[in-house]
C-alpha cells in the first residue's frame, strides 16, 4: 500500500456526525409558541463537526443533517436550515482551525461565532427572506418580522446549548487540544 | 422487493415519504372535515408501519416504534412543561396553536423515525461494493471514458464515499434501538437508578432535583456510549473501502 | 535493572546483532519477533537478529507471548501502525485515542491484516454473507458458491451466511473472521492474529493454524500474539500452578420451562432469518454446585442464556429462574468484553458512578474492591506490573482492575447468581485463574453462587465443582444437562 492511498475515515466520521445531527434535531422538538419554528438539540453536532473536523465538514454536517430532519414535518424550513446551519458549521470551523494549536479558548470562540451566525441567519431568513419569498410563493409564507423577533430568544438558548454541548463533546473526544497537521488531500 | 433494481426501489421509497413533506397528499382524498383529515393521516401512519413490518418483521418494527415513542415522550413532556412555564411569564396567545403543533410533531416522529430507519436499511452496501468491483456501476462505467487519471479516480471514489456514508447510517440505525437494551441492564426499573439506598426525598423539589440529576447523568452517559458505538464502525468500514479502492486503482482500465 | 518499561526501551536501543544482558527479578512477557532469547540462572540473554522490519525475507509464523493485555495491544499497534483501540478502561480514553487514529494517515509500508482481540471490530457489513462476498469480490469468482465453500471449510453451517453479525456468538464471529482472513490472503502482505484462541472452541483451533499456513504458503508472514497460557500446546508457556481456594460449594438450582429466545430477522433488502434458540432440559430443574462451569460448542447459546438470566434479554417464550439461598433476584453478568460495561475512566470512577445515590453501597463496594485488590496482590506476588499499575489520578487501572471493579459492584447487590462470561478474555492464564479464584472466594463469602462460562476450562478445573453442559439436541433444541467438570 503506497502513501497516496486516501483514507475514508473522515468521510465515515462526517457521516456519523450527519446522522447524529439528524437524530439530535429530531429527538427533542419543542415548538416555540407564536411561531412555526421549534427548538432542538442538533446544533451541538454541527458545532462539534466544525471545531473538530474543520470548516468544510462543518458545512456538510450543518447543511445535510438538520435539513434532512426538517424535511420531515417542517419542509418550509429546509432552505433556511440548510443555509444557516451550514454557515454555522463553516464559521465555527473557520475560527477553530485558524490557529495551529487549538485550545479550549479557540474552540469556545468558534462555538460562540457559530451560534451567533445561526441566530442571525434564522433572523434574516424569517424576517426578510421568507416574507419576501412568501409574496410570490405561498409555501414560504410562514413567518413575519414579529415572529422572527420572538424567536430570537429560543434560538439564542438553542445556540448556547449547542455551543456548550459541542464544546463538551469536543473536549471529550480530543482532551481539549488539537494540533493542526498538514494533511494531503483525502478522498 | 429484494429483486427490484435500486433505482426503482429508491423511487418507491421516495413516493412513500412524499406525504411527510406535504400532508395534503393524504388529506386531499377526504372531504374537508377535521376528523376525517386526522383519520386519513392516522391511516397513512398505519400503512407505513404495515409496509415496514411486512419487510423487516414485527420485532424490528416494534424496536423502531419504541425508539420513536421514547423521543415522543421526551418531546411532549418537556414541551408541555416549557409551554406551561413560559405561559406563567408571558401571555401566550398561540397556546392552542402550540398544542396542535405538538400533536403534529408526535405524529411526525411516530411515522418518520421508523421510516428513516427502514429507508437507510433498504440498500445493500455489499451489493454496491460488488458492483464497483465489477465495474458495473454508473460512475465506474463513466470513469472508463474519462481522460486523466485524477478525474477517473475521483469518479471511482464517489460510489465508495456513498457506500461509506450509507453503511454508517445503517450502523447508526442498527445500534440506536439496542442501546435501550443496554440501558435496561443498568436501570432495570427503567426510570430509577439501580442502586439508591439513600434516594429519600424530602419534598417535590427534592424529588425533581434528584430525578433531574439522575436523568442528566444517565443521558450524558448514554450519549457517550452512543458515540463510542457509533464510531466503532469507522476503522472496519475504512479498511473495507480502502481495500476496494486499492484493487480498483491497480486494475487495468 | 528491573521493570518492564526499562527493558522495552532498552530493546529498542540495541543495535543489530548486539547483545543485551538483563538480570530479572520477575518474569517479563516480552518475546518479540527478531530476537533470540535464552534464559539461565536468572539472567536473560537477548540477541537482536533483525532490524525490526515486520516483514522479514522468509515468511514465518511468529508466536509471541505476553504477560499482559497492555503489552499485547502495544505490539499490535506497532505491527498495524494504528493506536490500539480500545484502551484499558472507560469510554473516554477510547474516544481520545480515536482522534489520534483519525489523524494517522494510512501510510503503512506493508499491508498487514489485523484480527483484533475482539472480532466484532473486524466487520463492516451487517451479515455474514455480505462480509464474505465483499472479501471475495476482487477475486472475480462466483461469490455465492465461494461463500458456501468457505463456510464449509471452517465447519460453519450454511445457514450462518444469512445471519446478522450482531446475532452471532463470540466464537462464531471469531470463526467468520478467520474465514474472511482466509479470503483476503492474496491481498495482504501478512497477518496478525491477537489472542485468537480466546473465542474459539479447542476442537476448532486447527482452523487458526490452517489460516496461518495458508498465508505462509503464499510467502507471507504471520504473527500470533498470545497472552501467557492462551495456547499452551504451542506457546511454550510453563504450566501455571493452580491457585486453590478453600471455600465450600454453594448449591443452587436452575428452573427451566420451555425457554425460547429470539434474535429478530428481516426480509428486506437482504433476508436475515429469525434466529430462535430453544432451551430444553430433561428435568424441569437442574441442581448445581457453585462454582459452576457452563460449557458448550461455539454458538450453542451460552452467552444468550446468561443474558436472559441477567434480565438483559427477554425470552420470547417460557421462563428460566434461579433458586439460591442467601441471595435473590436476577443474576448479574460480567460480559466477555469488560470494556463495554465500565462507566468511567478508571475502576474507581466506575464504582463512584454506579453508587452515586447509594452511599452505603458505595462504601461496601469500595471495601469489596479493596479486598479483591489485596487478595490479587497476595496471589500475584512478583507480578508487579499488572497489580500495581496506576493511572494519572493514582487509582489502580488495568483491565484486571476493571474486571475486579465490575465484580465488586455486582457482589454488593448479592444477586442470585454471578455469571462470569469468558473471564479469561484479555488476561493471561495466570491472571485469569487468579482473578476467577479470588472472585469466587469473595462471592462465596457473601453467599452468592458463581457460574463461569468458558471453553478454556482446563485452567479452571481445580476451581469448579459442577458443570452445566449445553449441547445441540434433536429438533434444533439446545439441551441443558448437569455433568461433572471434564478432565
Amino acid at each position: 500500500m503506497n502513501d497516496d492511498i486516501p483514507s475514508f475515515k473522515r468521510t465515515a466520521v462526517t457521516a456519523v456526525l450527519i446522522g447524529l445531527a439528524f437524530i439530535g434535531t429530531m429527538a427533542l422538538r419543542l415548538p416555540i409558541p407564536a411561531t412555526n419554528g421549534y427548538f432542538n438539540l442538533g446544533d451541538m453536532f454541527v458545532i462539534l463537526a466544525g471545531i473538530w473536523l474543520g470548516p468544510w465538514r462543518g458545512l456538510l454536517v450543518g447543511a445535510i443533517g438538520p435539513a434532512a430532519a426538517d424535511a420531515i414535518g417542517f419542509p418550509q424550513f429546509i432552505l433556511a436550515t440548510a443555509v444557516t446551519k451550514g454557515l454555522e458549521g463553516l464559521a465555527a470551523g473557520a475560527i477553530a482551525k485558524s490557529v495551529r494549536e487549538q485550545r479550549i479558548g479557540h474552540s469556545l470562540a468558534a462555538g460562540i461565532t457559530g451560534g451567533v451566525v445561526m441566530v442571525a441567519g434564522y433572523f434574516v431568513f424569517e424576517a426578510v427572506i421568507y416574507p419576501w419569498l412568501g409574496t410570490s410563493i405561498a409555501f414560504f409564507n410562514v413567518t413575519t418580522l414579529g415572529a422572527a423577533i420572538v424567536e430570537l430568544g429560543p434560538n439564542s438558548i438553542q445556540a448556547v446549548i449547542g455551543c456548550a454541548g459541542g464544546l463538551a463533546l469536543w473536549r471529550m473526544l480530543t482532551g481539549g487540544q488539537q494540533t493542526r497537521t498538514r494533511r494531503r488531500a483525502e478522498n | 422487493m429484494r429483486r427490484i433494481p435500486w433505482v426503482l426501489r429508491l423511487a418507491i421509497l421516495a413516493s412513500l415519504a412524499a406525504p411527510l413533506l406535504d400532508s395534503t397528499l393524504v388529506t386531499r382524498w377526504v372531504p374537508d372535515n377535521p376528523w376525517l383529515r386526522v383519520e386519513a393521516m392516522f391511516a397513512y401512519m398505519v400503512a407505513i408501519w404495515i409496509i415496514i413490518g411486512l419487510n423487516t418483521g414485527l420485532d424490528k418494527l416494534f424496536s423502531f416504534i419504541s425508539v420513536a415513542a421514547v423521543m415522543v415522550i421526551a418531546t411532549v413532556i418537556v414541551g408541555a412543561i416549557v409551554q406551561d412555564v413560559l405561559g406563567l411569564v408571558i401571555d401566550l396567545t398561540g397556546v392552542a396553536a402550540t398544542d396542535e403543533h405538538l400533536v403534529s410533531i408526535v405524529y411526525m416522529l411516530m411515522v418518520s423515525l421508523p421510516y428513516a430507519f427502514f429507508f437507510v436499511s433498504s440498500f445493500s452496501v455489499a451489493g454496491l461494493l460488488q458492483r464497483v468491483h465489477a465495474g458495473s456501476g454508473a460512475l465506474p462505467r463513466l470513469a472508463r471514458w474519462v481522460p486523466g487519471r485524477r478525474l477517473k479516480m475521483k469518479l471511482i471514489r464517489a460510489p465508495l464515499r456513498i457506500a461509506v456514508c450509507l453503511r454508517v447510517f445503517q450502523h447508526l440505525a442498527e445500534i440506536f434501538p439496542p442501546l435501550l437494551t443496554v440501558w435496561r441492564e443498568e436501570h432495570p426499573l427503567a426510570i430509577l437508578p439501580r442502586n439508591r439506598s439513600d434516594w429519600q426525598v424530602e419534598g417535590p423539589i427534592s424529588a425533581v432535583a434528584k430525578l433531574g440529576n439522575w436523568v442528566w447523568n444517565a443521558l450524558w452517559t448514554w450519549a457517550k456510549c452512543l458515540l463510542v458505538f457509533a464510531f466503532r464502525i469507522v476503522p472496519a468500514v475504512d479498511d473495507e473501502v480502502r481495500r476496494c479502492y486499492v484493487k480498483l486503482r491497480e486494475a487495468p482500465r | 535493572m528491573s521493570g518492564d518499561t526499562g527493558i522495552i526501551s532498552l530493546l529498542k536501543s540495541v543495535p543489530h546483532n548486539g547483545m543485551l544482558k538483563v538480570q530479572l527479578k520477575h518474569t517479563v512477557g516480552v518475546d518479540r519477533a527478531g530476537w533470540s532469547r535464552r534464559e539461565s540462572g536468572g539472567e536473560l540473554m537477548l540477541t537482536r537478529l533483525s532490524d525490526g522490519n515486520p516483514v522479514p525475507d522468509r515468511p514465518t509464523i511468529h508466536i509471541e507471548r505476553y504477560a499482559t493485555q497492555a503489552e499485547l495491544l502495544l505490539r499490535l499497534s506497532e505491527l498495524s501502525g494504528q493506536p490500539d483501540l480500545p484502551l484499558e478502561t472507560g469510554a473516554s480514553p477510547f474516544l481520545r485515542r480515536f482522534w489520534e487514529y483519525l489523524e494517522l494517515a494510512s501510510t503503512a509500508t506493508n499491508k498487514i491484516l489485523v484480527l483484533p482481540p475482539d472480532p466484532v471490530e473486524f466487520f463492516a457489513m451487517p451479515t455474514v454473507a455480505e462480509e464474505l462476498k465483499v472479501a471475495l469480490a476482487s477475486a472475480h469468482i462466483d461469490p455465492d458458491a465461494a461463500t458456501a465453500d468457505l463456510l464449509n471449510q471452517f465447519r460453519l453451517p450454511p445457514s450462518l451466511a444469512a445471519q446478522s453479525i450482531g446475532s452471532l456468538s463470540g466464537g462464531e464471529r471469531a470463526l467468520v473472521a478467520l474465514a474472511k482472513a482466509h479470503a483476503l490472503s492474496e491481498e495482504y502482505d501478512g497477518l496478525v492474529m491477537a489472542s485468537p484462541t480466546t473465542w474459539v472452541y479447542p476442537e476448532r483451533r486447527d482452523m487458526i493454524t490452517a489460516v496461518a499456513d495458508r498465508y505462509v504458503q503464499l510467502q507471507k508472514s504471520v504473527w500470533i500474539l498470545l497472552l501467557d497460557g492462551q495456547w499452551p500446546e504451542i506457546d511454550g508457556c510453563a504450566a501455571h500452578t493452580p491457585h486453590l481456594i478453600s471455600t465450600s460449594a454453594i448449591p443452587w438450582r436452575l428452573i427451566l420451562s420451555d425457554l425460547d429466545v429470539t434474535y429478530p430477522g428481516r426480509a428486506y433488502p437482504t433476508a436475515i432469518p429469525t434466529k430462535v434458540i430453544r432451551y430444553r432440559s430433561d428435568t424441569p430443574s437442574l441442581d448445581l454446585d457453585s462454582p459452576t462451569l457452563v460449557l458448550g460448542d461455539n454458538g450453542v447459546g451460552k452467552s444468550t442464556l446468561a443474558l436472559v438470566l441477567a434480565g438483559v434479554l427477554a425470552p420470547a417464550k417460557g421462563s428460566v429462574d434461579i433458586l439460591s439461598s442467601g441471595a435473590s433476584g436476577k443474576a448479574r453478568i460480567l460480559m466477555q468484553n469488560a470494556y463495554h460495561q465500565l462507566f468511567g475512566m478508571t475502576p474507581h470512577e466506575h464504582i463512584n458512578y454506579a453508587f452515586r445515590y447509594d452511599t452505603r453501597g458505595l462504601g461496601t463496594t469500595h471495601e469489596t474492591m479493596q479486598e479483591l485488590e489485596n487478595s490479587l496482590q497476595r496471589s500475584l506476588t512478583g507480578f508487579v506490573h499488572e497489580v500495581s499499575k496506576r493511572d494519572s489520578s493514582g487509582h489502580l487501572a488495568s483491565l484486571l482492575h476493571g474486571k475486579a471493579a465490575l465484580a465488586a459492584e455486582r457482589l454488593t447487590e448479592r444477586p442470585s447468581l454471578l455469571i462470569l462470561d469468558e473471564p479469561s478474555w484479555g488476561l493471561s492464564h495466570r491472571l485469569a485463574h487468579t482473578f476467577v479464584a479470588e472472585v469466587i472466594t469473595a462471592a462465596h463469602a457473601r453467599g452468592v453462587p458463581v457460574a463461569v462460562i468458558s471453553h478454556e476450562w482446563q485452567w479452571a478445573k481445580t476451581l469448579l465443582r459442577s458443570a452445566l453442559h449445553l449441547t445441540h439436541g434433536s429438533e434444533d433444541y439446545v439441551v441443558l444437562n448437569r455433568c461433572e467438570v471434564p478432565e
